[in-house]
């Protein structure tokens, strides 16, 4: 029995210690190989060609002088024509919509590309609402993405969200996605706009649902939020912004959970002093816009949501001067 | 609470082991008891403790006061302890019934009559079907007198005993109750320790690093909107018969990994299944307690084998029938149990002709014939069931996926890969392993104290905590539906 208790003890004193060495070496080594291009997942590397393409046109136009940045996940990349924008506003603009998997990501990268001056509109899918990001929220499309092709967000998040990237490298599952088809090299315009998302898609109009929203009650904690920490970075670097609804295929009747759900949003964005541009139904499209999923727009809706933030940037514009 | 989360596995266990151990070791036993009865109702009220306490502390009192009766009480005559027993019974179905099979009914009704009954939406309680039809033979055991007088305690322990309680195995008060009761259990035993911790790393392995795998490729298949082609489907389906084997499984090692660290034994649910050379032999391996309780407490009681070939035929379709209903409140349930209760018809008819089979043929049929009814177990509706069925007869084609490597910088670039040739790629290997682990479980009773044990728990161990700690890690065990 003696020889069992021995045994015992030292296989628990060796799983809890094996794990905290492997971890320690894992966490040196990683620094070498995360975020290198050394292991890249199948839809990392379309959220990266469009990354650099638009990285080069932001490059560009602060070259120039100030921009408008339409930043968010995809249904800014489908749902706004910078192009016009610019060329109706006279403003330079720069559609910076990415993907919403990239969850909190987004603002850390935003800050590489906004400059004193420039003006930032967010129209911000709900899940930003429904995860209330913070620094260890990571879901797997930025975790993906990172252990492909960003090193320096690697190494600046704590050590539990590094311990988590590297468990997910381990996944088998996680490998499958390493093979993953890139189903549509989807076309760029000079301003970062998909250009070829024309009609309706016949499969998802079969199944489609409209988006139920539903964002939880704000606490106190949305200090930790990364999202706020992007507003008071903005402000401190003099950099206009403002929230804005996204558009999203909906019904236009809004049940009382989801008006609880706005009111929770305008409640955040008020008491951290950003203005909230329109209304949430101004955002809502009907199926005969909608292209692929339910934030995707197709040339349509895409034409008629441009149409409104030309308004409101207009208007905007107007009464700054 | 999840068997395969940190907090279990890292916290809840380690606390709730040394504080059982620390009580006996001061002789404070009925403490120890009330203990270990407290954390198991937590372990099962973890989530919603306000829905889900109050029932199984009634269930328990309940049938604890009904046996008691049926034990103790001096009936003047038979029918009036039969009533007794009649009385529990339809109480255990009838919380069974509303919980589990309300909306089902509803559903029904709705689809006969043509009305607009609303359905109540009743949130299913975990295990309820576990604990009712546990308590349910402990009735019927009383009344035939086959138990004696037990201790509340003990007894509200064999019924929450945390390791059973929400996906069994379904355990029999006679094995159990004299284990409770038993001193010698009561303190720490370092072999039942270092066995039970090997079983349940070995469990939380089949979990959490074969089920939850193959589930990604049985969900790609079966959530599918696309059509499949021939070989998408069989992989799919392969994937899912190995998913609920190693899920369920894995389940119950960990189950029985851990009672044994308690120096309780359960009893064995499996007997590597998918080596079953006919049906009957499957259901000796499958969910061996759930075939025991359906033997034990339905088909003896309709009249089994003894009533004739007609009746013996008829009792078998009515214990599938049943079995299949337990596992859910669908048709597809229903459908899968009469499939099964139909080959095992065929199957016993088959003996009496007295043609042997080769074994190989014998198991390539069963085998076949187990992965057809996983179809109706898994599909949603008869409509996934029958696109799957349709795929698998090669009527979407038969298109080979690619066998390509990983997409990774140094090695040569490939692109335009499908997820399906992920499969070809991983699911070979993968199922190597499988049946290669389907011999473990024969290993811990074999266990010895040496350091190549110690590196094989350390290494289980390890694989696992990297999953269940990796980003969006969530994973529920399937029998915890049912």
């Amino acid at each position: 029995m003696n020889t069992y208790k021995k045994f015992f003890i030292k296989t628990l004193i060796l799983m809890l210690t094996v794990p905290i060495i492997i971890a320690i070496i894992a966490l040196f080594a990683s620094n070498y190989f995360i975020g290198k291009e050394i292991i890249r997942y199948g839809e990392s590397q379309m959220v990266q060609k469009w990354m650099t393409q638009k990285k080069q046109a932001s490059l560009e136009l602060s070259k120039k002088g100030p921009k408008i940045v339409i930043l968010s996940g995809s249904n800014t990349l489908y749902g706004v024509n910078a192009m016009k924008i610019e060329k109706e506003t006279g403003v330079q603009t720069l559609n910076y919509g990415l993907h919403a998997g990239l969850g909190p990501y987004i603002f850390y990268d935003a800050k590489r590309i906004l400059k004193k001056g420039d003006t930032v509109f967010i129209p911000l899918e709900y899940c930003y609402y429904e995860d209330n990001y913070e620094i260890n929220n990571l879901p797997s499309t930025l975790v993906e993405y990172t252990i492909g092709y960003d090193n320096s967000y690697y190494r600046q998040l704590p050590i539990k969200s590094k311990l988590k990237i590297l468990a997910y490298l381990v996944r088998l599952d996680s490998l499958a996605a390493i093979s993953k088809t890139i189903d549509n090299e989807y076309k760029l315009s000079p301003r970062g706009d998909a250009i070829d998302a024309f009609e309706t898609d016949k499969k998802y109009s079969k199944k489609a649902k409209p988006e139920e929203i539903k964002v939880k009650k704000l606490t106190n904690k949305y200090k930790k939020w990364e999202l706020y920490k992007f507003i008071q970075w903005c402000k401190e670097n003099d950099i206009k912004i403002y929230a804005i609804a996204p558009n999203v295929y909906h019904k236009k009747n809004i049940s009382k959970e989801e008006q609880k759900s706005f009111d929770e949003i305008k409640k955040f964005y008020n008491l951290v002093g950003v203005k909230f541009i329109g209304k949430f139904e101004d955002g809502f499209f009907d199926l005969k816009y909608i292209y692929e999923t339910n934030y995707h727009l197709n040339i349509d809706g895409q034409d008629i949501r441009s149409d409104y933030f030309i308004r409101k940037i207009k208007h905007e514009l107007k009464n700054n001067h | 609470m999840l068997f395969n989360s940190w907090e279990y596995i890292l916290l809840y266990v380690p606390i709730v082991l040394s504080v059982y151990f620390l009580l006996n070791k001061k002789h404070l036993i009925t403490a120890s008891t009330v203990w270990l009865v407290c954390a198991s109702l937590f372990f099962y009220g973890y989530l919603n403790p306000t829905y889900l306490l109050p029932l199984i502390l009634i269930s328990i009192c309940f049938n604890f006061a009904v046996g008691s009766g049926l034990n103790n009480l001096t009936f003047n005559s038979k029918i009036s302890k039969r009533a007794l027993l009649t009385f529990g019974i339809v109480c255990n179905l009838a919380l069974l019934g509303y919980f589990k099979y309300m909306d089902f009914f509803i559903t029904n009704i709705n689809g006969l009559l043509h009305c607009d009954l609303s359905l109540l939406h009743v949130i299913l309680p975990l295990g309820i079907s576990f604990f009712t039809f546990t308590q349910s033979a402990y009735l019927v055991d009383s009344y035939q007198g086959k138990t004696k007088e037990y201790d509340f305690l003990n007894y509200a322990l064999f019924v929450s005993f945390f390791p059973h309680l929400v996906a069994g195995p379904i355990i029999h008060h006679a094995e159990m109750m004299p284990q409770f009761e038993r001193l010698k259990n009561k303190f720490i035993n370092w072999k039942n320790l270092s066995e039970g911790l090997f079983l349940f790393l070995i469990g939380l392995f089949k979990k959490v690093i074969i089920a939850d795998s193959l589930a990604k490729w049985a969900n790609m298949g079966f959530d599918s909107t696309s059509p499949l082609s021939c070989l998408e489907a069989l992989s799919s389906l392969l994937s899912y018969t190995f998913q609920i084997y190693y899920d369920f499984s894995g389940y119950t090692d960990m189950a029985l990994g851990i009672s044994k660290m308690f120096n309780i034994d359960l009893p064995q649910n499996f007997n590597n299944p998918y080596k079953a050379i006919d049906i009957q032999d499957f259901w000796r391996r499958w969910h061996m307690t759930l075939s025991r309780f359906l033997r034990d407490y339905l088909y003896f009681p309709l009249g089994g084998s003894r009533k004739g070939n007609v009746r013996t035929y008829v009792n078998i379709l009515i214990v599938f029938f049943i079995c299949g209903l337990w596992h859910g409140a669908s048709w597809m349930f229903i459908i899968w149990g009469t499939l099964h209760g139909l080959a095992s018809a065929i199957n016993r008819l088959w003996q009496r002709t007295n043609i042997e089979l080769p074994r190989w043929l014998s198991w390539i049929i069963t085998f076949s014939f187990v992965n057809f009814a996983w179809i109706f177990f898994r599909a949603k509706d008869l409509a996934v069931a029958k696109n799957m069925i349709k795929s698998l007869l090669g009527l979407n084609g038969f298109a080979v996926p690619k066998i390509y490597g990983v997409t990774i910088k140094y090695l040569p670039h490939i692109s335009n890969i499908a997820d399906w040739d992920t499969i070809s790629l991983f699911l070979p290997p993968l199922l190597i392993l499988v049946i290669f682990i389907g011999f473990f479980h024969k290993i811990p009773s074999n266990l010895k104290p040496t350091l190549c044990y110690s590196i094989l728990m350390i290494t289980l161990f390890i694989l696992s905590m990297f999953k269940v700690l990796s980003p969006e890690y969530t994973s529920s065990f399937i029998y915890f539906n049912f």
